[in-house]
């Protein structure tokens, strides 16, 4: 287990330096942050999997013009910052590209929300249902709303960054919102059930 | 999560959404490194194969290049030089054998009557060939090859040509003295395996004409220049000014820059030349970062949208031109060869998008990188004789890159058009 203050300058030099097990270790790392935003941008894990590694790449492609200022949490969080910027931008790119080949409609039917293997304690499969019931949303939808309400920009810079107007975006986050709601309800009522019973 | 999702406003949706997000962390599986190390090895053997490639094709340039200069001096061969001993007896060597290379040669094919040969006396400011000057006589129906003399050697008077006035005459009624040589080699006389005598009926300007004589028809002299290429000078000298258009992105153009220099050229024959010299240019370009791959980096690159290029460079090329076609005034030509790039300067301006606003940095170093033959030149052109020693020249140029360029090891290419003003030396 890798105490990221302490070994993280080393990693991150190793990387620098195209060290493949340096790369190895900042992956393994940083895996599980960076998977769980690729994945809620993302319809499913296997497309998750390739934004992650898509912005892994570009990460160990552009890792020596990253700054090594201080040590231990001084680099530390600032480079999660920086991943996180990549993994958002990787995604939008993705989305982007296959806009015009998706379908803008939300996904009819049963609402089943996906359950992993590797079941743990009732938090933790409530943030999972969470985000799997974002990753249900239309990819215009779940890209604003991930934009906007998870990771922070104003809907000017999500309309430039998507290419649509602020109006567009407003209104898409609206939608997401309710489409949301609506879920979360049938989720709620089948918890009351099973409680009941 | 016990909030009744039906009560939830937008804050509560957005708060619980947070939430989920900043506790949710999928675990690894054993085969997302695996993927992730295909999609690495995949990026880095691309880079091998693309250098791979310019490798090659830089090799095969090459390779076509020497074929083409080999098989034209195959096919144009420097006649077998005659010698004779004291018997009389005439036997050639091959001039390859012989350190005299490098002159021209006169292929004759006897018909009848013996004839002498005028023998070319001592260069000027080397030591008197030993004595006795001979003269020399071939048989008929032999064929035999001439050497003649280079442009420059100066005979120092009439020599011992024995019996050969009838066949001198008849040699120079057919080629007329002062004939033109072209560009040969200076050779001593004592390299040579016999001796010539020149009679100074045959001088004109100073130049030697034909050495050999034979009774013959026609006499044919193989790679004898044009009258309207005389003997000019080997070497040549430039003025070289030029644009030059530097790109990297095929999408983003910049202002060319200038080049100018001076280049040096050598006549090798009367098709090929060999050029060198020193350009200094400016190299204006814009790239994205992603078209850049330092060896190490001086800026984050997450908001970096652009990075502007204005690069100082001493080129040093090395070219072989052929003359595809010569006429009475100019000549068509093609070129090609390697460069050396020294960066002199290179001045980076790294363009940032902070929250929406554009700003940038800028940053330089001199004298760090170097890539030596790593520029590949084509060319062609059109030069116009306006005198015996003057001439300027018109000439539309690409530079490929066979290697990363400068800081950023970019795949820089150059084109533009070369004036030039050149001075036989």
């Amino acid at each position: 287990m890798i105490h990221a203050e302490d070994q993280i300058v080393g990693i991150l030099q190793g990387c620098q330096q195209g060290l493949r097990e340096s790369q190895r270790k900042m992956y393994d790392f940083f895996y599980g942050y960076a998977m769980s935003l690729c994945i809620r941008y993302s319809r499913n894990r296997e497309d998750a999997t390739e934004v992650l590694n898509d912005g892994f790449l570009k990460v160990f492609k552009n890792i020596g013009g990253f700054r090594i200022e201080g040590s231990g949490k001084q680099v530390l969080y600032p480079l999660q910052a920086w991943i996180k910027k990549i993994m958002v931008f990787t995604a939008i790119d993705r989305y982007r590209a296959q806009e015009k080949f998706s379908h803008h409609v939300d996904i009819p039917g049963d609402h089943s929300v996906m359950v992993y293997p590797e079941t743990g304690p009732l938090e933790a499969l409530a943030y999972e249902e969470l985000i799997g019931l974002v990753q249900m949303l239309t990819p215009a939808y779940r890209a604003v709303f991930n934009l906007f309400v998870i990771d922070g920009f104003t809907h000017e810079e999500i309309a430039g960054k998507l290419g649509i107007s602020t109006g567009t975006s407003k209104s898409n986050l609206a939608r997401a919102r309710e489409t949301l709601r609506k879920r979360l309800k049938k989720i709620d009522d089948r918890t009351f059930v099973r409680f009941e019973q | 999560m016990t909030e009744p999702s039906s009560d939830l406003n937008n804050e509560d949706i957005d708060r619980l959404f947070r939430e989920a997000a900043g506790n949710y962390t999928p675990l690894q599986d054993a085969q997302s490194w695996q993927d992730m190390e295909r999609k690495l090895d995949a990026g880095s053997g691309q880079k091998d194969h693309k250098r791979g490639i310019l490798w090659f094709t830089a090799l095969i340039l090459l390779a076509l290049l020497a074929g083409g200069i080999y098989f034209y001096l195959a096919g144009h061969p420097q006649s077998a030089i005659l010698t004779s001993d004291s018997s009389g007896t005439t036997r050639t060597v091959s001039p390859s054998a012989h350190p005299s290379a490098g002159y021209q040669a006169a292929t004759t094919s006897q018909t009848s009557n013996p004839v002498s040969i005028a023998a070319l006396s001592e260069v000027t400011g080397h030591p008197p060939l030993p004595q006795p000057h001979q003269s020399h006589t071939y048989n008929s129906g032999q064929s035999y090859t001439v050497l003649l003399p280079p442009a420059g050697l100066i005979s120092a008077g009439v020599g011992d040509s024995g019996g050969s006035d009838q066949g001198i005459s008849r040699l120079s009624a057919s080629t007329g003295p002062g004939t033109s040589l072209g560009s040969l080699e200076k050779i001593p006389a004592y390299d040579l395996p016999m001796n010539f005598l020149i009679d100074d009926r045959f001088l004109k300007d100073g130049i030697a004409s034909i050495a050999a004589v034979r009774e013959t028809e026609s006499t044919r002299i193989s790679g004898r220049p044009s009258k309207s290429q005389a003997a000019g000078p080997n070497w040549q000298m430039s003025l070289v000014l030029g644009p030059d258009l530097a790109i990297v992105n095929p999408s983003l153009w910049s202002s060319p820059g200038l080049d100018a220099g001076l280049l040096f050229g050598y006549q090798l024959s009367s098709k090929w030349k060999l050029e060198s010299g020193l350009l200094y240019a400016t190299k204006i370009y814009k790239a994205l970062p992603s078209e850049y791959n330092p060896k190490a980096y001086v800026y984050q690159s997450p908001n970096l949208q652009q990075i502007d290029a204005n690069c100082r460079v001493f080129d040093l090329p090395i070219n072989i031109r052929y003359n595809v076609f010569t006429g009475k005034t100019g000549s068509f030509f093609a070129e090609t060869g390697l460069s050396s790039y020294w960066m002199a300067r290179e001045n980076y301006t790294f363009q940032y998008d902070a929250a929406g606003i554009r700003t940038s940095d800028t940053w330089g170093i001199s004298n760090q990188n170097r890539h030596i033959l790593s520029i590949l030149n084509l060319s062609a052109g059109y030069e116009y004789r306006v005198s015996k020693r003057f001439s300027w020249q018109l000439e539309p140029f690409v530079k490929l890159p066979l290697s990363g360029i400068g800081y950023g090891r970019v795949k820089l290419v150059s084109t533009g058009v070369f004036f030039s003003l050149n001075y036989g030396l």
